[in-house]
């Protein structure tokens, strides 16, 4: 289930890279609107989404290889 | 930057500002950022999963590329031909070169303005807080284009920022040097926002027929008639 929400975060991702090109090909109202109402919501969004993946998948958690039980020295020492 | 120019200028090194074609490094770094986001971006979406070093770059570039690319559109955005892209700004760019004696087109055929930022220097205000209304003011613009929310003719929203105009005519000694200028009452009543430059004493920044969305060729045509 996981793979699915990080292929729609890069799909998302790309979406907003997409919307790059054509604002540096000519920049114009009508790019600058897509950059600004297309671009950034499905850069946040995909920052979001790619966020939350990771974090439910354990990304962001501290990990200790070697927990260190109180009153005891740490290993080798 | 392609889109509608009020520069029918002919060629020749004379008729460029200096750094004119100067290439635009904040245009190329997005794209120099983009492309390996997209590389990476892509290998997720084909296999679904990134590992942590790829993943990190997968959000760091696309949003360092952002950054850059909205750095772009912040200075691309002041450019005259960027406000003529959209067709309902379209007749009031044109009207800047048809020397109508109309305030702003006054002031863009005598040079009296940055040919490539005249809309920005008279509608941005004064200091970073002009600056900012600016932009915001220029997110409302594309808001109300995509949703159709205007209402022609078009007119100012809210009062003239009087600073943009004393940026540069405060200190003139011709502009200090006219009676009706030198009325403490007036000039309390301009700076105030209580009365306009424009109107009474001065022309009006753009023709009528500009703010209606028509073009000033189509007026004289109409008119010829």
């Amino acid at each position: 289930m996981s793979r699915l929400w990080v292929r729609l975060a890069c799909a998302l991702g790309l979406l907003a890279l997409a919307m790059i090109f054509p604002l540096v090909a000519r920049l114009s109202g009508q790019t600058a609107i897509w950059f600004v109402f297309i671009g950034m919501p499905a850069l946040a969004l995909a920052s979001l989404l790619y966020g939350i993946v990771a974090w439910r998948a354990g990304g962001f958690h501290l990990r200790r290889e070697h927990p260190v039980a109180p009153g005891h020295q740490g290993r080798g020492r | 930057m392609r889109g509608r120019s009020v520069n029918p200028s002919p060629a020749g090194p004379l008729f460029q500002p200096p750094g004119a074609s100067a290439f635009s490094w904040l245009a190329l770094l997005p794209v120099l950022l983009a492309i390996p986001a997209i590389v990476i971006l892509g290998r997720g979406l084909l296999r679904g999963r990134l590992p942590a070093a790829l993943a990190a770059a997968g959000i760091i570039l696309p949003i360092a590329a952002y950054g850059f690319a909205s750095g772009y559109v912040m200075e691309g955005s002041k450019e005259v031909s960027f406000c003529g892209s959209c067709h309902i700004m379209g007749p009031i760019v044109d009207s800047l070169s048809a020397n109508d004696k109309m305030l702003a087109s006054t002031h863009y055929t005598r040079g009296l303005v940055p040919h490539e930022h005249a809309c920005y220097t008279c509608h941005s205000g004064y200091g970073i807080w002009g600056t900012m209304d600016a932009k915001m003011a220029g997110l409302m613009h594309m808001v109300r284009t995509i949703t159709g929310r205007y209402d022609l003719p078009l007119k100012l929203n809210g009062k003239f920022d009087i600073a943009s105009c004393l940026n540069c005519h405060a200190a003139v000694p011709s502009f200090r040097a006219v009676e009706a200028h030198q009325n403490l009452e007036l000039q309390k009543q301009l700076v105030s926002g209580e009365m306009s430059c424009t109107g009474l004493c001065h022309p009006e920044a753009h023709p009528a027929s500009a703010l209606t969305g028509q073009t000033a060729s189509l007026d004289a045509r109409v008119a010829h008639r």
